[in-house]
């Protein structure tokens, strides 16, 4: 047992060090929406993800560094990557088509095979220890939403 | 309970998301607009002499008082308090009261608590699910460990009377109820002592609204580099109030507390190197400051700048050494319905006097107390961003209240307000910098900015308009995030208010589509999706009430008026609701209705626009124009196109001579002398008012245009409506919300003008939160989404090709011919 006990303070430790604690401010949201449009002629998912720039900056570890430039295309790049890894899709892949930023909001855009859907996501959870993924599916026309949360909404907030 | 995780466990616990269909408008089919318009009477209470009808307080309001004197020692080495207090109890309700509540908020962290037994999986920081691979985090872990090997929650003493009298006393979770020997009679007063202990919550690790903080933060096991921060630490009365009778809704850790008003005395026993930073004003400055500290905090008063009382160089030797000694600082705050605290070595210490207009409080005290680890952002920032939010909150509610105005660094993210004192997040870094320069983001200065001016802004709401956030999270929440919100546009443009934009509004809607959430009105502990349903969802709508449905001057002049109403006092919901229609002269039962009391959103359509003339009615001027009309609507049948383009001729044509009679000579808008008769009969029949009045309108010959609107989302809302003519003129109106009231999924409206509408296009300015921009136009225009726009952006990079486009240039159609007028009003060019 003593080893046991050794193993979870070891992992509390990590814990303090790895997941670093939740934006209060700005509270840690993605949004995701799912629409249906073409591209090349061929109808595609078009996936559109909203992030504050600050949890991106978070999340690709570079929120302490002074001149990142959100807009390059390969800073874009390695957070739509590590985005992707966390949404798990049923009947396609996430494509990355591109991104861009609009003042303190970054947009990232992904394509899929039609019908192609987010049965799990947790992005930011590397970067917060509370953090919420709203999914909007809008190709039914009508808006079917998904949160994905955890941490509930309490540590970190403003109150 | 004892939990056992191996290796595996730790990525193999399961998660499930929240999932639901969110229900289309609320209001639909016959009488849609009668119930969106609908008044609340069945949502607001009735009216009584507490809570008057107007939203003020009724002529017998009454509230209970609470006065505290505490003395709390802090036991760095155990990080532990030990304390007691003497409350002295006014009932100055008109009921006998037999026992008395307490609330025990640290009880939310003992073990067993309804609080720790109730948590679900995502509030343990793991999820349970189906379909994906499970997971827990490190952080949640730790939490559970922590639970494991310590025991928190307060240790309640003997609870004795005035005399020295035992008072029997029963634990309910985070309630205590203490029975009284005898009957405490309206206006009377008792007195009662109340000794008591806990562990402190290493905050880093448990999470809540006070603790203590150790650096670094990343340490093995906490050292005494310390932040200590109080709050809910001692027992306090339970509200009491008319309403709902005793407070008996336990802390969760979500919905925060209601409070009696009351005066406080309270000796802080610390380390002898401590600073400390509490609500009120200290006593005793000569026996904890030294005469240069004391000396700088006078020059405070008046300087221009923050004034170092501790500089970043003495509180880093501060932290160096340590104590076994003692101070006691005593302070006194008045009329505050709560008390927290804050101590540590590590603390530098800024102040600089605010001045206001005001006879009770004219100098406020703006101060800020933070660890090295926090600047240089905190000195640049923390007190200049104090002193912002009682400028502009002064101008929208009242003169700060009380004496002191502070921000404390308490942690590395997050913000809790408490009255004269708030707790604050964001600091800079010096690790990940390649040589250990101190750095931070522009995202965390102004994520700094904004959660001061949202905490200091909480000490007008709810610390002082004493509203129950326990059960309504927006009354202060939303209100507070309001002025926050205002204070930042007032900081400077461009302020990234919500989501990382600047319009708040442009954000809110991704929200207000979705389908998993519940109404405003919901009590705090089971609101789905807390941020934006508490705070920014009432937040923006009251940015619209402000700018879109009031006005500045009807809007401002009632809020103001509410928070004068209510200071100091402990509104509802009705109160809010009431004094915002009763002042400003406006009925926004629908606007309550639909923003608090639904989940509809906001979606209007404009879906057809018609255009008209109006008749002469003179057969010789309406027969061409009936001819041309005709033409327009009932093109050629092309089966005689074809015949003819194959030469075929008909029997007319070959028998013309035998078979032409007058109907083939005259078409059936030929006028008729009857029809010329009945309309010299129709100028004779009009009178001299009428008959003018025709003359008028055939010498303007206005255009008269139909516009079609549907209401997609359900929330009934105003049409802020821009209108362009064909000339290239525009014009900016607002039809009320109103329009909706019979029917709240259709309206058309009718406008006579003496140019031609070309198109229409609801809310340019993005001031209604309207979530679907694709409907907003007529003709439509094909509005992209963001990935379209993207998507067009990225296909289309060859400018020189693009420089080869023709201009879109000012020929939007030509202005519809001189069409003879005719009556009843007929389309041009076949209407929608």
């Amino acid at each position: 047992m003593a080893v046991a006990k050794r193993f979870l303070q070891a992992l509390a430790l990590i814990a303090l060090l790895a997941p670093g604690i939740a934006s209060a401010h700005r509270m840690p949201e993605v949004d995701i929406t799912i629409a249906t449009s073409e591209v090349g002629g061929e109808e595609v998912a078009a996936f559109t993800f909203r992030f504050h720039a600050a949890d991106v900056l978070k999340a690709l570890g570079l929120d302490r560094a002074v001149d990142v430039d959100l807009s390059d295309p390969k800073v874009l790049a390695m957070m739509a990557a590590k985005a992707e890894a966390k949404v798990v899709t049923e009947g396609g892949t996430l494509d990355y088509f591109g991104g861009e930023t609009d003042g303190n909001a970054v947009y990232l855009f992904f394509t899929a095979k039609p019908g192609t859907v987010i049965t799990d996501a947790s992005v930011l959870s590397s970067a917060y220890e509370s953090w919420t993924n709203r999914v909007n599916d809008e190709r039914s026309g009508e808006t079917v939403t998904t949160v994905y949360t955890q941490g509930g909404e309490l540590k970190g907030h403003r109150h | 309970m004892r939990i056992v995780f191996s290796i595996a466990s730790l990525v193999m616990i399961a998660a499930s998301p929240a999932l639901a269909q969110k229900n289309g408008p609320t209001f639909t089919g016959v009488g849609s607009g009668a119930r969106a318009f609908e008044q609340l009477d069945d949502k607001l209470p009735t009216p009584n002499a507490y809570r008057a009808a107007t939203g003020e307080p009724g002529p017998a309001y009454w509230q209970q008082q609470a006065d505290y004197k505490i003395n709390v020692v802090l036991d760095e080495d155990a990080k532990r308090i030990e304390a007691s207090e003497d409350i002295i109890y006014k009932n100055n309700s008109p009921h006998e009261l037999r026992y008395l509540w307490v609330a025990l908020d640290q009880n939310r962290f003992a073990d067993g608590s309804l609080a720790r037994t109730s948590e679900r999986m995502s509030d343990m920081g793991r999820r349970p699910g189906s379909n994906s691979a499970p997971r827990l985090d490190f952080g949640a872990l730790a939490r559970l460990e922590n639970f494991e090997n310590n025991d928190y929650g307060f240790k309640i003493g003997t609870v004795t009377d005035g005399d020295g009298n035992e008072l029997s006393y029963t634990v309910v979770d985070t309630m205590m109820r203490i029975d009284l020997p005898e009957p405490l009679a309206p206006g009377a007063e008792t007195e009662f002592t109340i000794p008591w202990s806990f562990n402190i919550i290493n905050e880093s690790v448990v999470g809540g609204r006070g603790g203590y903080e150790s650096f670094p933060v990343d340490a093995e096991e906490p050292t005494d580099d310390t932040i200590f921060f109080l709050a809910q630490w001692f027992p306090r009365m339970a509200a009491f109030t008319d309403y709902e009778g005793w407070h008996n809704k336990a802390f969760l850790g979500r919905g925060e507390f209601t409070l009696e008003f009351g005066d406080y005395e309270v000796d802080i026993t610390v380390p002898a190197d401590h600073i400390v930073s509490a609500t009120g004003v200290l006593q005793n400055p000569g026996q904890v400051l030294t005469r240069q500290q004391r000396r700088r905090l006078e020059r405070a008063k008046t300087a221009e700048n923050p004034v170092f009382i501790v500089t970043p160089e003495e509180a880093k030797e501060n932290e160096k050494e340590g104590t076994d000694k003692t101070k006691t600082w005593k302070f006194k705050a008045e009329n505050v319905r709560d008390f927290a605290w804050a101590s540590s070595r590590k603390f530098i210490w800024d102040a600089m006097g605010f001045r206001q207009d005001d006879d009770e409080n004219p100098l406020v005290m703006a101060m800020s107390f933070y660890p090295n680890e926090a600047e240089p952002i905190w000195s640049t920032y923390s007190t200049e961003a104090v002193i912002h939010t009682m400028e502009v909150y002064n101008k929208f509610a009242f003169n700060y209240p009380y004496p002191t105005a502070q921000s404390v660094n308490a942690w590395e993210r997050g913000g809790m307000e408490y009255p004269m004192i708030t707790f604050n997040g964001y600091r800079p870094n010096t690790k990940d910098a390649p040589n250990g320069e101190v750095t931070y983001s522009r995202n965390i200065k102004y994520g700094l900015i904004g959660v001061i001016i949202h905490e200091i802004g909480h000490i007008y709401f709810p610390m002082t308009v004493n509203s129950d956030e326990r059960q309504w999270t927006w009354m202060d929440e939303g209100i507070n995030t309001f002025l926050e919100y205002v204070a930042e546009y007032e900081w400077e443009e461009d302020f990234p208010i919500l989501g990382g934009k600047p319009n708040p509004l442009d954000v809110i809607t991704d929200y207000m589509v979705s389908s998993n959430q519940v109404p405003v009105m919901t009590q705090s502990d089971s609101i789905i999706q807390f941020g934006p349903n508490a705070y920014s969802k009432p937040a923006s709508a009251l940015v619209i009430l402000r700018e879109t449905i009031l006005g500045r001057e009807l809007f401002d002049e009632a809020f103001r008026e509410y928070s004068r109403r209510w200071k100091f006092k402990r509104p509802q919901p009705a109160d809010f609701f009431r004094t915002m229609e009763e002042v400003s002269g406006k009925d926004l039962d629908w606007f309550w209705r639909g923003w608090w009391y639904t989940t509809d959103h906001v979606d209007l359509a404009v879906v057809g626009l018609q255009t008209l003339k109006i008749s002469t009615q003179d057969p010789d001027v309406e027969a061409d124009y009936k001819r041309e009309e005709r033409k327009a609507r009932e093109p050629e049948p092309i089966t005689q196109i074809r015949n003819r383009e194959e030469g075929l001729t008909t029997r007319l044509e070959r028998r013309r001579e035998r078979l032409a009679d007058f109907y083939n000579e005259n078409d059936e808008f030929e006028p008729t002398n009857k029809q010329r008769n009945a309309f010299k009969s129709f100028l004779e029949s009009l009178n001299p008012q009428e008959r003018a009045l025709y003359d008028r309108m055939m010498e303007r010959d206005p255009w008269v245009h139909v516009i079609d609107f549907e209401n997609v989302g359900g929330l009934v809302m105003p049409i802020p409506l821009t209108i362009t003519y064909a000339d290239g003129s525009e014009m900016d109106m607002m039809l009320p919300a109103e329009i909706w009231r019979y029917n709240a999924e259709r309206f058309s409206k009718m406008f006579v003008t003496d140019k031609e509408i070309v198109s229409v296009e609801i809310d340019r300015a993005n001031q209604i939160a309207d979530a679907d921009e694709s409907n907003n136009t007529f003709p439509q225009r094909v509005n992209k989404s963001r990935f379209e726009l993207y998507r067009s952006k990225r296909s289309s990079n060859n400018q020189m090709a693009d420089s080869l486009y023709e201009l879109d240039g000012d020929e939007k159609g030509e202005t519809a011919n001189e069409q003879g007028p005719e009556v009843p009003l007929e389309p041009v060019d076949g209407g929608r």
